[in-house]
């Protein structure tokens, strides 16, 4: 059997929803480590493409996002993290996005968001998915290895950065990333750290981020290092906006989201950005798949909690 | 000592001629609710949010949920919005039972589960000077906690008063009678200082005029239960924690109205969910009808603001309305009246990854309290 054959079926199999066996992952990540090697921490991205924010394991929803914006290879990805934690299914989730990843590696650039850490995946659900579904830690410690090959960011015809989170006092030109040893579980501070979990705010310079990593950064951030980079669009992820995306600082920056209902308990819309090969944009919305049987395992983890 | 343990049948259709029937409500779906509060507050307190050494003994948790996961450990926004609930409601009931006069203080816990606040309050240091203290829920919650207060001597000897003697024989008999007694087939405890009553108030006709026989008012309800164990003339605070959601709105006013007419000095305490018009409120009803949950209470109270009209509501009559009221988002709370250094401290326990989601849910679940009488205006948050 040739190997894009394998792949091929191990897709189909993914797109059901259904899990690959252990030995398969190990297989996966290893070739997806060989290709993620290859790139750079600022990986560059031609257009047109089309720009996704987090997923957080809410596979169906993903499906909706790819209905609405084409299925890969048909349609070039950039995913700027979060791919896992919170949803019901960030194993499958991951591991259909790995396998693009590996079968059209020009066609899917896969950059890496906060929650691709050992750390916080043990706090909000991946860690404890991976035990449930293969009995041990093993994939999930496969997975964490790949997560360490991330790209940070990558710029789309040298003109929009995509970064999960957002900028760092310490990386004022992007060559201040190439630099970064990246190959690394997310630092609590410094530009890795910053990049993954910084937040643009309306204030000037730089603010404490209440989230206690990374930083916020106003407006002034913002122009300056678009004017230095020579980059129009900093393009990112990293918060829930209820309606999609959010365009600020006159257009410099916006935050896009793509896990609609987040924990199926936001009641947010989600939205993917397409560029053309002009760069022109267009932000294209969708909603949540609708609940059914399926996409609810009965085993549910920690999900509809409300304080009653 | 332990109370007899009956079929649930002859729990609920209770012996003492209440005069309300013995049905069953089909309602496991809201007591699951306690479960939900419960095991959210046994989560903030093992890992360190909350500190409290009664929730282990009156709340179990559920097993079947778990499958070698940690079932115990709930998401660090559950425990957040735990913790910031818990302040909240505290800091309202320290600021009633605060010792500036000599007059002793009432409280009615009204849908109390496996709350543990009476317990909390009383081994203080310094407990504070309250002369009734009355939780209220299903039979079939009562029995439950009814149990696990008999079984459990550092449950049960904070029903003494604070300066009473510990007489103790080594057999682990009490040598004299003890200082609580159990009735109405295990579902209710009466003591001096406290008592756990079982009574099903959505049962309750919402009019005063029955026309059935079986049915009775909240009031006719309250006056013949409630009523006989307190002083009117003594401040009391009532608590609806997470009650009124599952009540007809013509029930909970009836509440608020019945504790307005008959204490001169009250102060109530609502919390529970609020503004649910938008996409977060109709999302959480879907979500909560998934588990054959209706919350009806809801509907007239769309914004924070509605929940503290609510004790101001001509229906309440003149002598039910209350003077004054006030309201407060979880969020707001968290902003406001959480010490920035115990917000520093809960910060350092998990990592927190979001704050718009943590904003979104917690503005969604509001504190409203409502006061009337003398010396009461200045009570709120």
């Amino acid at each position: 059997m040739s190997l894009s054959s394998d792949l091929d079926k191990q897709i189909a199999q993914l797109k059901r929803c259904e899990i690959i066996p252990e030995s398969a992952v190990k297989e996966l990540c290893q070739k997806a480590k060989e290709i993620l090697m290859e790139e750079g921490n600022v990986q560059y991205v031609d257009s047109p493409v089309t720009i996704c924010g987090d997923i957080h394991g809410q596979f169906f929803d993903m499906m909706e996002l790819f209905k609405i914006g084409g299925f890969c290879p048909e349609t070039n990805y950039i995913f700027m993290g979060d791919f896992v934690d919170r949803g019901f299914h960030s194993v499958e989730t991951f591991l259909l996005l790995l396998l693009l990843k590996v079968r059209y590696p020009d066609r899917i650039t896969l950059i890496r968001g906060n929650h691709e850490s050992r750390q916080i995946t043990q706090v909000y659900g991946f860690y404890d998915e991976c035990q449930r579904k293969y009995g041990s830690s093993n994939v999930w410690r496969y997975c964490c290895d790949v997560f360490d090959y991330l790209s940070l960011g990558c710029v789309v015809d040298g003109r929009v950065f995509c970064v999960h989170g957002g900028l760092s006092p310490q990386v004022t030109r992007l060559d201040h990333i190439r630099v970064i040893d990246r190959r690394q579980e997310v630092p609590h501070e410094g530009p890795m750290c910053d990049l993954l979990w910084s937040d643009p705010d309306d204030i000037s310079g730089w603010g404490m981020s209440p989230r206690g990593a990374g930083f916020l950064f106003g407006d002034d951030v913002v122009r300056q290092f678009n004017h230095e980079n020579d980059i129009e669009l900093i393009a990112r992820a990293h918060q829930l906006v209820m309606e999609g995306y959010k365009l600020m600082f006159d257009r410099k920056i916006v935050t896009v989201w793509s896990a609609p209902n987040y924990c199926y308990r936001c009641g947010n819309t989600a939205s993917v950005l397409e560029l053309d090969e002009n760069l022109r944009q267009e932000y294209k919305v969708f909603d949540a798949a609708p609940q059914d049987a399926r996409s609810i395992p009965q085993k549910r983890p920690m999900m509809h909690e409300y304080f009653l | 000592m332990l109370p007899p343990r009956l079929p649930l049948q002859a729990t609920s259709s209770s012996s003492n001629g209440n005069g309300r029937s013995g049905m069953i409500h089909p309602d496991d779906a809201i007591r699951q609710t306690d479960d939900d509060a419960s095991s959210s507050r046994a989560s903030a307190i093992s890992l360190g949010y909350l500190n409290d050494p009664f929730s282990s003994l009156l709340y179990k948790p559920n097993l079947h949920s778990g499958n070698g996961s940690p079932s115990t450990r709930k998401p660090p926004l559950i425990n957040i919005g735990t913790h910031h609930r818990t302040i909240g409601i505290d800091t309202l009931f320290d600021k009633h039972l605060k010792d500036d006069t000599e007059t002793p203080k009432q409280v009615v816990s009204l849908g109390a589960g496996s709350d543990t606040r009476f317990w909390r309050l009383m081994s203080r240091e310094n407990p504070p000077n309250i002369s009734k203290y009355v939780e209220i829920d299903f039979p079939h919650i009562t029995s439950v906690k009814a149990q696990r207060i008999s079984r459990s001597k550092k449950l049960n000897s904070l029903f003494n008063k604070p300066s009473a003697l510990n007489h103790k024989t080594t057999s682990g008999l009490p040598s004299s009678p003890p200082p609580y007694r159990v009735s109405q087939g295990g579902t209710r405890i009466d003591s001096d200082l406290y008592t756990l009553l079982p009574l099903d108030l959505r049962s309750a006709n919402s009019t005063s005029s029955t026309s059935t026989t079986t049915s009775t008012t909240i009031s006719e309800i309250f006056n013949q239960h409630l009523l006989p164990l307190l002083n009117p003339e003594l401040p009391t605070l009532f608590l609806a924690e997470c009650l009124f959601p599952y009540m007809l709105p013509e029930q909970s006013e009836n509440i608020i109205q019945w504790f307005g007419e008959n204490f001169s000095q009250c102060i109530g305490i609502v919390y529970e969910m609020s503004g649910l018009n938008d996409g977060f409120g109709k999302v959480m009803k879907r979500n909560l009808a998934s588990r054959n949950l209706s919350i009806p209470g809801s509907e007239p109270f769309p914004t924070p603001e509605s929940q503290a009209e609510r004790f101001l509501n001509p229906n309440l009559g003149p002598k039910g309305i209350f003077d004054k009221s006030g309201v407060k988002t979880l969020w707001e709370i968290r902003e406001q009246v959480i010490d920035i250094n115990e917000l520093q401290r809960i910060s350092k326990l998990e990592i927190l990854d979001e704050i718009e989601e943590l904003k979104l849910v917690l503005e969604h679940y509001v504190i409203a309290w409502g006061v009337k009488g003398e010396n009461m205006e200045s009570l709120g948050l």
